[in-house]
């Protein structure tokens, strides 16, 4: 055969190889740039969703309550699925399509979560049934209609038997507050009905009233330099004028002494208390701000009630039951058949006492068996629901995928368990070669819900020449250990630009709270700060410095942690705290008043 | 002579039908699949970056490692842009109707690796930072090489495996996150 048919067959048989190789890899790296561009995607919708949702709750005064929570969140969910469509390039008309793809979207809250899933809408069609909801005639609901929305609230919560008498579950939160409900076995054998929450505090010393928490003193009425604590407001009166204000229960109260009024904020709305009594009872509670005194002094009772009753003192990992009561958790999933990959590590242990007393371990230090066991209740319940919301997705969509939760990391279940966050999932889309399933994790760390220990920040007065400017600096920055201006801590959200309508221009406007700059170097380029993994540890040990600037840090650390967590909407708090106030020996249920 | 002509140009031929050819194709998918790894690398350690919102020394070193697994060498560009909302917090304050506009400083790769190579190694990011990766061949690949032998493209900077990757930063950086 000549060279040239050798060559010719020769080329016969490379090219269609080199043509189909080049094909394959050309398919591969399709599939995984689309998969690679779907996280991007689902990461930018989800943020898109925060800060919806931070928006939307930044400028609400009662975005704490339940109602406006769920409003909140659907409005989040909708940016969510305006962006995924908007990304994906799907039309107006055909965004519900996306729907089919998500099967869950969650969002973690103070004490529990939601999750957006569809669910089958169960409505009373011919009002027969009397446990159902009536239909309202005319309505467009259908009963058995599979729909999307929020399912019930899911707590952060666990049951626990210790004996044959107590039964009880403990709510857990994303900081040391908790709830204790059920029956619980007294110290004479007796069966005492429990329904109490607070704050679980170790390190407050108190003598003769005074409150010390790490040897730094509580003030009893918070002040700056004589003056009482004060913030920006705008209103159709008011022009951006710094007023006195005091949080109560989630709502700010302000107080005009031009007028001599004293009003609340209520949906951009501004709402006089016009009874004489009531309006003297918030003038002086805002005169006389004791929220950081009281949080330390209720947070020492409650910790002592908890540790005085024998049951809940010696109450242990392995106390901990599954919902139905019958087993403990660590039997039921620790025998290995259970197809879950629930960690069992804050289950475990006849020893570990989850309320332990330890001088070197605080019950508020991140490494506590008390914040082991937290964490780890956390993650169970949002495990333990989500694995049963994405399953069942499966009898909702027509999409032939099966559907899974996915393996969420370690890094970002360690960011779930310590922020609010939201997390969305997005399955079954195909990309080439195989389906796509893929997750988000994205956290809030400007919200109304909890007092995060990092999100206190440290303002400085800026000096008389106007050449620096009033700022604002984190805790555990290094430069303002030696800054003689230290002025008060301050809750983060309150440096977020809020937005109010003017009702007679019908003008948006803006303002800051406060008035304070972010600092260059430990805000704007994060940076200079002390290396510190545990900002209370940090601030626990500049309270023990013998440096009175670092002292004095620590100080205004604690006053602002306390007063803000003090002032957040806690119910049943409310109920224990003013009935510690009326009687200090009492713990039943009483109306809360204020007048 | 006419006919050692014709075989001299057909054993060309067939040389480069035979080895040269098919060599190209290997090397252009050889190429196409650092290109992939390259890209699929960068996205992840941007991602990761801007999730945790901390750039530490050893997820860059593990970053540059496994696109140097591809046995090229690469001229990675870094950006940063920090947000500062200060001066649009000062038009506000000004002018209660006026948003004011957001700035951003930015930091580039030799600040970053000066920073990285600096105490604890470690660069936190806030929450609407602007994380940018970027990462060409600076070694001429094997493709590359056979495609100027048949056709030589000039210029200086050639490449023929790029990648890049930016997105906003999502949390707060803190050193108790991973």
């Amino acid at each position: 055969m000549k060279l040239q048919s050798l060559a010719v067959i020769f080329v016969i048989i490379i090219l269609p190889i080199s043509i189909i190789i080049s094909s394959y890899t050309g398919n591969q790296i399709k599939t995984i740039s689309l998969q690679t561009s779907y996280d991007s995607k689902l990461n930018t919708a989800t943020y898109d969703a925060i800060k919806a949702y931070q928006i939307n709750s930044l400028n609400d005064s009662t975005s704490d309550a339940a109602t406006s929570k769920i409003r909140d969140i659907e409005a989040s969910v909708d940016t969510f699925f305006n962006s995924v469509s908007e990304n994906f390039k799907i039309s107006e008309g055909d965004k519900d399509s996306i729907k089919y793809y998500v099967p869950a979207l969650v969002y973690t809250m103070y004490d529990g979560f939601y999750i957006y899933t569809p669910l089958k809408n169960v409505i009373n069609i011919d009002n027969t049934t009397q446990d159902r909801i009536k239909l309202k005639e005319g309505s467009k609901y259908q009963d058995g209609e599979k729909m999307y929305g929020l399912k019930p609230y899911v707590y952060y919560s666990c049951r626990y038997k210790p004996d044959d008498k107590s039964d009880f579950v403990i709510t857990y939160s994303l900081d040391n507050y908790i709830t204790i409900q059920g029956k619980v076995k007294g110290n004479n054998n007796t069966l005492e009905d429990w329904n109490i929450g607070g704050y679980l505090l170790d390190g407050v010393e108190e003598n003769n009233n005074d409150i010390t928490y790490n040897g730094i003193e509580i003030a009893k009425n918070e002040k700056i330099s004589d003056n009482d604590l004060k913030e920006n407001i705008l209103d159709e009166n008011i022009n951006g004028d710094e007023l006195p204000y005091r949080q109560i229960n989630g709502t700010k109260y302000y107080y005009n002494s031009v007028n001599d009024e004293v009003f609340s904020i209520i949906s951009g709305e501004k709402k006089l208390i016009t009874n004489s009594k009531t309006k003297d009872y918030y003038k002086e509670k805002i005169q006389n701000n004791d929220s950081a005194y009281n949080y330390y002094k209720l947070a020492k009772a409650f910790t002592d009630k908890v540790r005085g009753n024998n049951t809940l003192a010696s109450l242990t990992f392995a106390d901990a039951y599954t919902e139905d009561g019958d087993n403990p958790i660590y039997k039921k999933y620790g025998s290995g058949d259970n197809n879950s990959n629930i960690s069992l590590a804050g289950f475990t242990g006849t020893t570990n006492k989850i309320f332990a007393e330890d001088a070197n371990n605080l019950i508020e230090d991140a490494s506590s068996n008390f914040n082991e066991h937290r964490t780890a209740v956390i993650r169970y319940t949002l495990q333990r629901n989500l694995s049963v919301a994405i399953t069942n997705f499966n009898n909702y969509t027509d999409s032939t995928t099966d559907f899974q939760m996915p393996t969420l990391s370690e890094t970002d279940w360690y960011s779930i368990i310590n922020n609010i966050s939201m997390i969305s999932f997005m399955q079954g889309i195909s990309i080439g070669g195989k389906m796509y399933n893929g997750y988000s994790v994205v956290v809030n760390n400007k919200n109304k819900e909890v007092v995060e220990e990092g999100s206190i920040y440290i303002t400085t007065e800026g000096n008389n020449e106007g050449t620096i400017n009033q700022q604002y600096h984190k805790v555990n920055s290094e430069h303002i250990k030696n800054e003689n201006s230290l002025e008060q801590g301050v809750f983060n959200i309150n440096f977020e630009r809020r937005s109010f309508i003017d009702r007679d221009t019908l003008e948006t406007k803006y303002y800051y709270p406060k008035n304070h700059f972010a600092c260059y170097e430990c805000i704007v380029n994060n940076r200079n700060g002390v290396e510190e993994t545990d900002i209370l540890k940090y601030v626990k040990g500049l309270a023990a410095s013998p440096n009175s600037n670092e002292k004095n840090i620590a100080k205004l650390y604690y006053m602002a942690l306390g007063r803000e967590r003090y002032s957040m909407n806690r119910t049943t708090y409310d109920i224990y705290a003013n009935n510690l106030q009326d009687d200090g020996t009492t713990w039943k249920y009483c109306k809360l008043t204020t007048e | 002579m006419g006919d050692t002509s014709i075989t001299v140009i057909a054993i060309f031929l067939a040389a480069i039908l035979m080895f040269i050819f098919p060599l190209m194709a290997m090397a252009d998918r050889s190429d196409d699949i650092s290109q992939l790894s390259v890209q699929t690398e960068t996205t992840e350690f941007v991602d990761d970056v801007r999730t945790t919102g901390k750039l530490t020394a050893a997820k860059y070193q593990n970053y540059v490692e496994k696109i140097s697994a591809t046995g090229n060498t690469y001229d990675v560009q870094l950006k940063i842009q920090r947000l500062d909302e200060n001066p649009g917090k000062k038009t506000s304050q000004v002018e209660a109707t006026k948003i004011g506009e957001n700035v951003y400083y930015s930091e580039y790769t030799t600040q970053i690796l000066d920073n990285l190579s600096k105490g604890n190694g470690v660069i936190l990011l806030k929450e609407g930072d602007i994380v940018t990766a970027s990462a060409k061949n600076t070694n001429t690949t094997m493709s590359q090489e056979l495609k100027s032998f048949i056709y030589k493209v000039t210029g200086n900077d050639q490449y023929s495996i790029s990648a890049e990757h930016s997105g906003i930063v999502t949390t707060n950086g803190t050193d108790s996150n991973t």
